[in-house]
C-alpha cells in the first residue's frame, strides 16, 4: 500500500470518528475501573479466583478486565470447557446462571461468548468470555459440564450462528428450522428480510403468504368456500 | 294405574319437555351458583334475572356453523351426539314421579336404567374416534376405561337395594322404602352409588374425557354448533337423571318424609291428586338437592388423575361395594329370619 | 415412484405443509417414526419401508400447544406417549419470538422500558427495575432513597400478583376452577393499586431510570396499608383450603422430582430452585434495592416435586406481604428521581416552567442515558419467577450495543422437558402450571 493512500485511510476513519463524536452528542470516554459504583456488589468481586485460573491456566486467561466491580477474564475458546470443569469442580462454581452471545461487529474475533457462573454457597459470580472469529464459527460445548447451557448455547446459535461442537441437539432456538439468518447481527436489518418467513396459508387449499403485509399490498385471498372441494373431503 | 297409550304419549311428551326444561334450568343454576362460589354475580343480562341466557345460549348453537372435521367419519361423528341425547331422555321413561305416575312401569325398569347408562359410553367413545382427532381419542378412551371401571361398583350399590327391595321394578323399590329409606338402612351403598354416578355422568372431580386443560375438550373437541349443543344437554340431563336414581333408591323417590304418619294422622289424603303433587313436589325437593350437590361438588375440588381414579374404582370402591352386597345380603337374610 | 396412501388422511401434509424442516427437526429430537414416515410420505422415492396401515405401532405424538388451554400462552409440548404416559418430551418456543433483544439496540435505554413490561406480563414492575438498576448500574447513577423503597415495595407487590396468577391458573389446570376466580380478585386488588401508583393497572412502566416517574399518594398508600392488612388471611384461607385437599396433594406429591443437583445442573431458577433445596435467592445473594434492611425469610423445601413449589410460592407471598408492611412503615421522605439531567428526567415542573428543564427533557428523551463506551454490565434481580438479569454493553452512545436478557421462564423450561418424561397426560399441565413459565418472558 502506498503511503498517501494509507494516509486517505487514515484520514476517513478519523474523519468518521469525528462523525459519530458529532451525531451522538456524547463524549467518548473509557470505562475506568469504577469502583465507586453504587450498585456494585460484593459478589462480583472475585479477583482472587481469576487469579486462581491463572495460576492453572496461564497464557490461556488472555485478558482480565473490571467494570462497575465486577471481574471478568476472556480466556483461550479451546480451554473454556476445561477452566469451567476446574471452576465446578475446584472452587465450587456449580451453577450455571446465564450464557449469552455478543456480536461486536469487529473484524477480528467479531463474536463473543459470555458464561455467568455463580457459586451459591461462597456467594460468588464470575463471568469469564470466548472470542469467537467469523471464519470460524464455532465454540466448544458446556452441556458435559452444565446441562443447563443447551438451551442458551442454542439461543447463540439462533441469534448468532456460532454453533457448538459436540452439542447434542443443536437446532434453533426461537426462529423455525425453516429460517435462513441470523437475526441478531448487527448487519441484519430490524424489519426482518420479506419472504423469509412463510406464513401459513389464507386458506385451507391456499398457497403459503410470502409477504407478512399481504393484505396491506393488495392481496385478496380468495373465500375458503369459492375454492373446490379437496380430495379429502371427497374421499369422507 | 294403567294409563292409556294417549295418556302415556302425552305424558311422555310433557315429561321430555319437562327434562329440556329442567335442563336449561340447570345450565342456570350452575352458572348462578358457581358465580355465588367464585364472588361474581353470574349471568344476570337476558332475561329477568338472566333466566332466559340458557335459551339465548340455545339460539347461539343453532345459528353456528355446524364443523365436521375433512377427515372424521361423518356417519358416526353426527350419530354419537344424536346417541347421547336420545339414551340421556330414555331413562325417565322408567322413573316414578308419584305414586302411579310412571310412563313405563316395567317389572325390571332397574336393569333398564344399568343398560342404558351403559350403552352412553357408546356415544362418548365414538364420538372420540371419529372426530379423528388426538385429544378426542384420549377423552373418548378415559371415558370407556372410567365407566366400565365404574360401573361395577355402581351394578353392585344397585344389587344391595335390590336385594333389599326384593325387586327389579323401581316403583317396588320406591314403595319398599315406605318405613325407612334405604340411604339409613344402607348407607354404604348409597356412598358408592352417589359416587359412581358422578363417574358415570362425567362430571366433576370425575371429568376426565372432557378435561379442559388437558385433552382440550376431550371427547367433544371437534364438535361445533348444535351438535356440542347436545353434548352439553345430554351432560345436563344426564346429570338431572341421575339425580332422579339417586333418589329413587336410597332417598324414597316421590315418597314424602315420614308419609305413613302423615297418612295416618290425615287419612282423607289417601288417594288424592294433592298427596300427588305433594309426593312430587317431595321428589323434585330431593332431586334439587342432588343437582345442588352436583354443582357444588364440581366447583370445589380439583380433578382426579386417570391412576387415581382408577385406584379408587378398582382399590376402593369396589371391595367396599362387595362387602357391602354381602352385609346387606345377610342382614336381609337374617331380619327374615328373625321376623 | 409415489405411496397411494391407504388410510384417509394420509396425503394431508401433501397439500399443505408448513415449515417442514422445522417440524421434521422436531421428530427427529424425538426419535419418533414420524420422522421417517413423513419422508417416506412425501419424497416418496422407493418402496415404504414401513407397514402404512400401522405406521406408529403403540406411539402417538401429541402436539401441545402452541394453542392449548394449559399452556400458558404459546409454548408446544411435542410429546411422544404410550398410552398415558409421556415417553419423551419436547419443548418448542419461540411462538412469541419478539426479539427484543434486537430491538432494544435501536432504542435508548429509557425508550426500551415499555418492552420490559411485556417480557413478563404477570409482574411488569419487577421487569422495569431489573431494567432500570441494569442501567443505572451501567452508567453508575444512584437512585434517592424513597425511589428505592418505593421500587422494593412494588417488585413485592408484583410478585404477590404474579404468585396470585400461578396458583389460580396451576388450580385451573387441575381443575378447580374457583380459586382461579378468587386469586383474580386478588390480582384486582393489587391492579388498583397500581392504577392509583402508577396510571397504569398493566403494563406500568412506572420505574425510571434515576428513579420512578411519580411519588405515591396518600390514597395509594391507604390502599396499600389496606391490602398488607387484608391479605395474609386471605391467602392463608387459600392455604388451609388447599393444604388439606387430598385431590390437590395427590396430583403434586412426587410429580416432577428434581433433587437439588439436578436443579443446578439444568440451571432451574427461583421458586423452583428453592423447591429443590437450593438456598439461592438474589436478594440474599446480592441484594439490591432495599432487601438488605428489611427483615424476611426465603422459604425453601427440600422435596422438589410440584407440591414443594406450591409450598414455597405460598410461603413466599406471605413474605412478601411482610416486606411491604415494613417499607410502609420505614418510607423516607425525598426525592423520587435523581437530580442530575445527565442521569435522570427532570420533573414535570422543571419541564413546564423553566427554559433548561425542557432542554434537557428534550436531550434526555432524545438521547438520554450516555454510559462510558466499553462499559458491561449485569444485574440481576429476583423477579417472581427467578433471577432476572440484564447484560448490557454499550458502545458509549445513548443507545446499548447489545442487551441480553437472562429470563426465568427461559432456564425454568429447560428443566420442564426433564420433568416431563415419565409422567402422565394429566400432569404434564400441572408439571406446566407448578414451572411456571410466561412466554413473553422466555421467547424473549
Amino acid at each position: 500500500m502506498r503511503d498517501d493512500q494509507k494516509n486517505v485511510a487514515q484520514k476517513t476513519a478519523a474523519h468518521r470518528e469525528d462523525e459519530s463524536l458529532k451525531f451522538y452528542f456524547t463524549p467518548v470516554d473509557p470505562p475506568g475501573p469504577d469502583t465507586d459504583n453504587p450498585h456494585a456488589k460484593s459478589s462480583t468481586l472475585v479477583e482472587d479466583i481469576l487469579a486462581t485460573l491463572e495460576e492453572e491456566f496461564g497464557e490461556d486467561i488472555l485478558e482480565k478486565r473490571a467494570y462497575a466491580g465486577e471481574h471478568e477474564a476472556i480466556v483461550a475458546k479451546d480451554r473454556i470447557v476445561d477452566i469451567c470443569r476446574f471452576l465446578k469442580e475446584e472452587e465450587g462454581f456449580d451453577y450455571l446462571v446465564d450464557l449469552a452471545g455478543v456480536d461486536r461487529f469487529t473484524e477480528e474475533e467479531r463474536f463473543e461468548v459470555l458464561y455467568n457462573l455463580v457459586n451459591v454457597e461462597r456467594g460468588k459470580r464470575v463471568r469469564l468470555r470466548i472470542r469467537v472469529d467469523e471464519d470460524d464459527l464455532s465454540a466448544p460445548t458446556l452441556t458435559g459440564v452444565f446441562m443447563g447451557a443447551g438451551w442458551n448455547e442454542r439461543e447463540v446459535y439462533d441469534m448468532l450462528g456460532i454453533r457448538f461442537d459436540g452439542h447434542p441437539d443443536m437446532r434453533r432456538m426461537f426462529m423455525p428450522e425453516d429460517f435462513e439468518y441470523y437475526p441478531q447481527r448487527k448487519e441484519f436489518p430490524l424489519l426482518g428480510v420479506p419472504g423469509s418467513l412463510p406464513l401459513p396459508p389464507q386458506t385451507p387449499e391456499g398457497e403459503l403468504t410470502m409477504d407478512p403485509f399481504a393484505a396491506a399490498h393488495g392481496s385478496k385471498p380468495r373465500k375458503s368456500y369459492d375454492e373446490p372441494r379437496s380430495d379429502f373431503e371427497q374421499l369422507g | 294405574m294403567d294409563l292409556g297409550l294417549l295418556w302415556t304419549a302425552i305424558f311422555g311428551f310433557l315429561v321430555i319437555n319437562g327434562m329440556l326444561t329442567a335442563a336449561a334450568l340447570l345450565v342456570y343454576a350452575e352458572r348462578r351458583v358457581s358465580g355465588f362460589m367464585q364472588n361474581r354475580p353470574g349471568p344476570n343480562r337476558v332475561g329477568p334475572a338472566g333466566l332466559l341466557t340458557p335459551f339465548a345460549d340455545v339460539a347461539k348453537f343453532l345459528f353456528k356453523e355446524d364443523v365436521v372435521p375433512a377427515a372424521s367419519a361423518r356417519f358416526i361423528h353426527s350419530l354419537a351426539p344424536i346417541m347421547m341425547v336420545v339414551i340421556a331422555m330414555t331413562v325417565p321413561a322408567v322413573i316414578p314421579f308419584a305414586r302411579g305416575v310412571v310412563i313405563a312401569d316395567i317389572s325390571v325398569s332397574v336393569l333398564v336404567v344399568l343398560a342404558l347408562t351403559s350403552i352412553s359410553v357408546y356415544g362418548i367413545t365414538l364420538a372420540g374416534w371419529s372426530s379423528n382427532n388426538k385429544y378426542s381419542l384420549l377423552g373418548g378412551l378415559r371415558s370407556a376405561a372410567q365407566m366400565i371401571s365404574y360401573e361395577l361398583s355402581m351394578g353392585l350399590a344397585v344389587v344391595s337395594v335390590v336385594v333389599m327391595a326384593g325387586s327389579l321394578s323401581l316403583v317396588e323399590i320406591v314403595e319398599a322404602q315406605n318405613t325407612a329409606w334405604y340411604v339409613f338402612l344402607n348407607p354404604l351403598g348409597a356412598l358408592i352409588f352417589i359416587i359412581t354416578a358422578f363417574a358415570e355422568t362425567n362430571r366433576a372431580p370425575f371429568d376426565l374425557p372432557e378435561a379442559e386443560q388437558e385433552l382440550v375438550g376431550g371427547y367433544h373437541t371437534e364438535y361445533s354448533g348444535m351438535k356440542f349443543g347436545m353434548f352439553f344437554l345430554a351432560e345436563y340431563v344426564n346429570w338431572f337423571v341421575a339425580s332422579f336414581i339417586i333418589v329413587t333408591l336410597f332417598f324414597g323417590g316421590y315418597l314424602l318424609p315420614f308419609e305413613e304418619t302423615i297418612l295416618s294422622l290425615v287419612p282423607a289424603l289417601e288417594g288424592t291428586v294433592l298427596l300427588g303433587i305433594l309426593q312430587f313436589a317431595s321428589l323434585m325437593a330431593k332431586v334439587a338437592f342432588f343437582a345442588f350437590l352436583f354443582i357444588w361438588v364440581r366447583w370445589t375440588l380439583p380433578r382426579f388423575k386417570y391412576d387415581q381414579l382408577m385406584t379408587i374404582g378398582w382399590k376402593y370402591l369396589l371391595p367396599l361395594a362387595i362387602i357391602n352386597v354381602l352385609i346387606i345380603a345377610i342382614g336381609v337374610v337374617a331380619a327374615h329370619a328373625l321376623f | 415412484m409415489s405411496i397411494a396412501p391407504s388410510f384417509v388422511g394420509a396425503d394431508l401434509g401433501q397439500q399443505f405443509r408448513f415449515w417442514p424442516r422445522h417440524n421434521e427437526a422436531l421428530y427427529k429430537r424425538l426419535e419418533s417414526k414420524h420422522a421417517w414416515l413423513e419422508q417416506e410420505l412425501h419424497e416418496g422415492d422407493g418402496e415404504p419401508r414401513v407397514d402404512i396401515r400401522d405406521p406408529l405401532g403403540n406411539e402417538m405424538i401429541l402436539n401441545m400447544g402452541p394453542q392449548h388451554p394449559a399452556t400458558h400462552g404459546v409454548l408446544r409440548c411435542v410429546v411422544q406417549m404410550d398410552g398415558e404416559l409421556v415417553e419423551r418430551a419436547v419443548l418448542d418456543i419461540g411462538y412469541l419470538h419478539r426479539g427484543i433483544e434486537k430491538l432494544a439496540e435501536s432504542k435508548t435505554y429509557q425508550e426500551f422500558m415499555p418492552y420490559t413490561d411485556r417480557m413478563d406480563y404477570l409482574s411488569p414492575y419487577s421487569n422495569n427495575v431489573a431494567w432500570c438498576l441494569a442501567v443505572e448500574k451501567l452508567a453508575g447513577i444512584e437512585v434517592p432513597e424513597r425511589a428505592q423503597w418505593i421500587r422494593t415495595m412494588m417488585c413485592e407487590l408484583a410478585r404477590i400478583s404474579s404468585h396470585m396468577l400461578w396458583l389460580g391458573v396451576g388450580l385451573m389446570d387441575a381443575g378447580a376452577v374457583s380459586v382461579f376466580l378468587w386469586t383474580f380478585q386478588g390480582r384486582e386488588d393489587i391492579y388498583k393499586i397500581f392504577d392509583e401508583v402508577a396510571g397504569a393497572r398493566f403494563t406500568v412502566s412506572h420505574s425510571r431510570i434515576g428513579g420512578i416517574a411519580s411519588d405515591l399518594s396518600p390514597s395509594s398508600i391507604a390502599m396499600l396499608k389496606d391490602f398488607v392488612d387484608r391479605y395474609p388471611d386471605v391467602i392463608q384461607g387459600w392455604r388451609d383450603l388447599l393444604n388439606r385437599n387430598r385431590i390437590w396433594i395427590d396430583r403434586n406429591l412426587d410429580i416432577g422430582t428434581i433433587t437439588a443437583e439436578e436443579a443446578k445442573e439444568l440451571g432451574l431458577t427461583g421458586s423452583n430452585l428453592r423447591g429443590s433445596g437450593v438456598p439461592y435467592d438474589v436478594r440474599r445473594f446480592e441484594p439490591y434495592l432495599k432487601y438488605d434492611d428489611v427483615d424476611f425469610n426465603i422459604p425453601i423445601r427440600t422435596e422438589g416435586d410440584c407440591l414443594a413449589r406450591y409450598h414455597v410460592r405460598m410461603e413466599e407471598m406471605l413474605e412478601s406481604i411482610k416486606i411491604i408492611k415494613q417499607c410502609l412503615e420505614r418510607l423516607p421522605e425525598g426525592k423520587i428521581r435523581a437530580d442530575d439531567a445527565k442521569a435522570a428526567y427532570p420533573s414535570k415542573e422543571e419541564v413546564y416552567y423553566s427554559m433548561e428543564g425542557m432542554i434537557h427533557d428534550f436531550m434526555y428523551t432524545d438521547t438520554g442515558v450516555t454510559p462510558p463506551k466499553g462499559a458491561r454490565a449485569y444485574h440481576a434481580i429476583e423477579a417472581p419467577k427467578g433471577e432476572l438479569g440484564f447484560y448490557l454493553e454499550s458502545d458509549g452512545t445513548g443507545r446499548p450495543s447489545r442487551v441480553h436478557i437472562n429470563s426465568p421462564s427461559f432456564s425454568n423450561l429447560q428443566a420442564l422437558e426433564y420433568m416431563m418424561e415419565g409422567e402422565s397426560v394429566a400432569d404434564v399441565v400441572v408439571l406446566i402450571g407448578s414451572v411456571d413459565p410466561v412466554m413473553g418472558e422466555a421467547d424473549k
